[in-house]
């Protein structure tokens, strides 16, 4: 055995059975830079350097460009030979502007197409899917894919789809006696056509909402069946509200992800026919680097402004509601 | 049957440029022209300049870059030993990364441009005026070998020359041989007036219930540049010669166009509108004419000599061939345009990027660039090869019939769409006006008149 120390009784700091209280030894002074952090105040710093390449990326290409857009909003410039400090007058303009008017309502109808459509059809994958299938990793595979397909490609591809004249879904339509309409090419569907391809890609919510919907406690549904609720009973008084967290996440970023709506109208209509999908993106960007060689880039940042604004509202109002409509099991929500 | 063009053919075509140049030349240029009976008078050079010049070209195939480069790496050294051109493709929707690359200050030095694409870089005075130097170093028997419109197409009215001639492309009826035999419709010649041609659309169009399936023709008067031509055609003008504020493209003559257009686009559905050249991803401009024309949807096309774009799209598919644009009520205004070569205002070595220049738009390289794109020639001395140049590139356009092509770019009085004052601002206003006439067809051509009204407004506002 080897030695394992100096009985306790023995030792000279120990005095009638109590530890004396002394200075302790401070050892070897160091050097101020060697000087050992807290465990707390260490960890955070190495938090800090694990985050700093997105924080400095936020910084410089998200919050600094937007700070600088808003400067830019100000003036009237094309960053070349036109520099004038105008103060509000982009804005001023906006008011009187019919086409950045119809911009707002196309992408308001958009929204308000998309939205809710895409909520329900989520859902209703979702519900399905979460039975217990043989192929349900399949399905939820299948489902998913058009999400991870870039918004170029898809829109390519639905450009095809919905071909006036040789398109998958005029010929479809075309067997069954029906004579589809011009589904891009046309004011009354353009916007429709772009709602249903958005669609498509709605694999990402119904995942969340699958594992939102696997989440619920199952005892909580027998009791209900216990109770004696139905299926339908079931899924409004249980499985919908212990849903509603998942369905306010997706919601907002519906909505934001909605409002900000781009590469479809940019790839497959340009904006028309007459402006019909002039998006407030697509306009924004029209003004700031349009076929016509606007550069006016002040007036496409105001515009990008009003858009937030309009983006930020309404998050704003839905995190307001939340109250109302959103059940936090366990009332955890800030 | 496509032979593409390679480096090895290219180039062989550039070699030919020494001969042509000089002995071999002077044969064919007598050949060609009247004024071209003596030797071509080059402009003063200075093969000395030194340094890298970076030239940013929109290309025409997959090819053009690595063929430019060698081209410029061997046949250009030749004349230029110390200068080194690199060449750079335009990505796709240039306009962004130029106006950027402006911005900071690192722009290409040279960059091929045309009218509309260079008016916003100019007004942003990113473009250099190449008047003064044009002036310097060509005579007047240097500049005789350009067809003289070609020139002021380079010109704007103010006097800046923002370009010197690339390649000039010419409006001309393309059509599809079978489809017109299957008809019944005889093969589209000088002859052919705005009846002849009405009557020809509509027996190609194909329809299923009341879809159209094939298009009987492609004739994009939805564009304002087309348009103007259109109004000419029909014996109107869209801007006033003496005023170019006001804007009269809603006179009688404007209207009686437009309604003959919109007839055949809304009420017959027997021309493309861009909504269909658009859908499945496609351009409402020459890509998406010539992927459908390709593909035997669209029987005729109204679009630009683009000749080995046309030969490589259809391939074997069928017979193809060109014919001079079918004359409006008043005749025919042919649209001509010249892209041409710019230079960028901020170019750290002004003298050596106009040296390339002067290259570019010369003989030698003129013949390399109808071997590698079949487009024509800014230069007379050049015209008498083009056939052969083009038929040993491509064998099917032998019989496609480009004579029409020479033709009118000599006798055709081809030209560029008059200018507005505020050209760009104009143009955006009346393609606005235009859609809602041709491509949602709820307007009549009334119209014009308020949307006249409206442009003169804006360029006096």
């Amino acid at each position: 055995m080897g030695h394992l120390g100096t009985p306790f009784t023995a030792s000279p700091l120990v005095k009638g059975g109590r530890v004396a209280k002394t200075t302790p030894y401070p050892g070897p002074e160091e050097p101020r830079s060697r000087r050992r952090l807290s465990q707390r105040a260490n960890e955070e710093l190495w938090a800090y350097i694990f985050i700093s390449p997105w924080l400095i990326g936020f910084v410089i290409f998200t919050a600094g460009a937007m700070t600088y857009s808003l400067g830019v909003s100000f003036w009237e410039t094309n960053f070349l030979n036109r520099n004038e400090f105008v103060g509000l007058a982009n804005y001023e303009r906006m008011i009187d502007d019919e086409l950045f008017w119809k911009s707002v309502r196309v992408t308001f109808l958009y929204t308000g197409l998309t939205v809710p459509l895409s909520t329900m059809l989520a859902l209703g994958i979702a519900l399905l899917l979460n039975q217990k299938l043989k192929l349900s990793s399949f399905l939820r595979t299948i489902y998913y894919l058009p999400a991870l397909v870039s918004g170029v490609a898809v829109a390519l591809v639905w450009g095809w789809v919905l071909d006036e004249t040789d398109g998958l879904l005029n010929n479809l339509l075309l067997l069954v006696g029906v004579n589809g309409p011009r589904w891009l090419g046309s004011e009354e569907w353009a916007v429709p056509s772009l709602v249903l391809i958005s669609l498509w890609g709605t694999g990402t919510n119904m995942l969340l909402y699958l594992a939102g919907l696997q989440g619920i406690p199952t005892e909580l549904k027998e009791a209900a069946r216990i109770d004696g609720a139905g299926p339908f009973r079931t899924f409004f008084n249980v499985t919908v509200p212990l849903l509603t967290p998942t369905i306010f996440f997706n919601v907002v970023l519906n909505v934001i992800g909605s409002f900000q709506v781009f590469d479809q109208a940019f790839v497959l209509t340009g904006g028309g026919p007459n402006n019909a999908t002039l998006t407030m993106v697509k306009y924004l960007y029209q003004r700031g680097f349009g076929e016509y060689g606007e550069f006016e880039f002040g007036y496409a940042s105001a515009i990008a402004w009003a858009l937030f604004a309009i983006i930020f509202s309404f998050t704003i109002i839905l995190i307001r509601s939340q109250s109302r409509w959103v059940h936090y099991e366990g009332g955890l929500r800030q | 049957m496509t032979r593409p063009v390679n480096r090895r053919s290219f180039l062989a075509a550039g070699a030919g440029l020494a001969a042509a140049a000089t002995v071999g030349g002077r044969t064919a240029f007598a050949q060609g022209t009247p004024e071209a009976a003596g030797a071509v008078v080059p402009p003063t050079t200075d093969t000395s300049v030194s340094g890298r010049i970076r030239y940013q070209i929109v290309p025409s195939g997959p090819n053009d870059v690595n063929v430019l480069q060698e081209f410029f790496d061997t046949t250009f050294r030749e004349t230029y030993a110390d200068l080194e051109v690199v060449v750079e493709p335009a990505p796709s929707g240039s306009g962004d990364p130029l106006l950027a690359s402006m911005v900071a200050g690192d722009a290409p030095d040279i960059i091929d441009t045309w009218t509309s694409r260079a008016t916003p870089y100019i007004d942003a005075d990113q473009i250099l005026d190449l008047k003064p130097l044009v002036d310097r170093d060509f005579s007047a028997d240097a500049l005789a070998d350009f067809f003289p419109w070609v020139l002021d197409a380079q010109t704007l009215e103010s006097g800046l020359q923002w370009g010197m001639p690339r390649y000039v492309n010419i409006i001309v009826l393309w059509y599809n041989r079978s489809m017109l035999e299957d008809a019944g419709v005889a093969e589209p010649d000088d002859s052919w007036n705005q009846d002849t041609y009405r009557d020809a659309v509509l027996a190609l169009t194909q329809k299923q219930g009341d879809r159209t399936r094939v298009y009987g023709g492609h004739i994009p008067a939805f564009a304002y540049n087309r348009f103007s031509h259109k109004v000419e055609q029909w014996g109107g003008r869209v801007v006033d010669p003496e005023d170019n504020t006001l804007a009269t493209f809603d006179s009688a003559e404007g209207q009686a166009a437009a309604e003959w257009h919109r007839q055949l686009m809304v009420d017959e559905q027997a021309i493309t509108d861009p909504q269909f050249l658009t859908t499945g991803g496609g351009t409402a401009g020459v890509a998406g004419a010539l992927a459908n024309f390709g593909a035997a949807r669209i029987a005729t096309v109204e679009e630009g000599f683009y000749p080995f774009a046309y030969a490589d799209a259809i391939g074997e598919n069928f017979p193809f061939a060109v014919a001079p644009p079918p004359a409006g009520l008043a005749g025919r205004s042919i649209s001509g345009s010249a892209d041409g070569f710019s230079i960028w205002a901020g170019t750290p070595n002004q003298d050596a990027a106009w040296e390339v220049v002067k290259y570019a738009s010369g003989p030698d390289f003129q013949r390399a660039l109808v071997g590698l794109t079949g487009y024509l020639p800014v230069r007379r001395s050049v015209l008498p090869d083009y056939l052969q140049i083009v038929s040993e590139s491509r064998p099917q356009l032998a019989e496609a019939n480009l004579q029409v092509g020479i033709d009118l770019l000599e006798n055709g009085d081809p030209h560029e769409r008059p200018l507005f004052a505020k050209d760009a601002e104009a143009e955006q206003l009346i393609d606005a006006g235009l859609e809602r006439i041709f491509v949602v067809g709820d307007t009549p051509v009334d119209y014009l008149v308020e949307l006249a009204a409206q442009v003169t407004e804006a360029m006096r506002a």
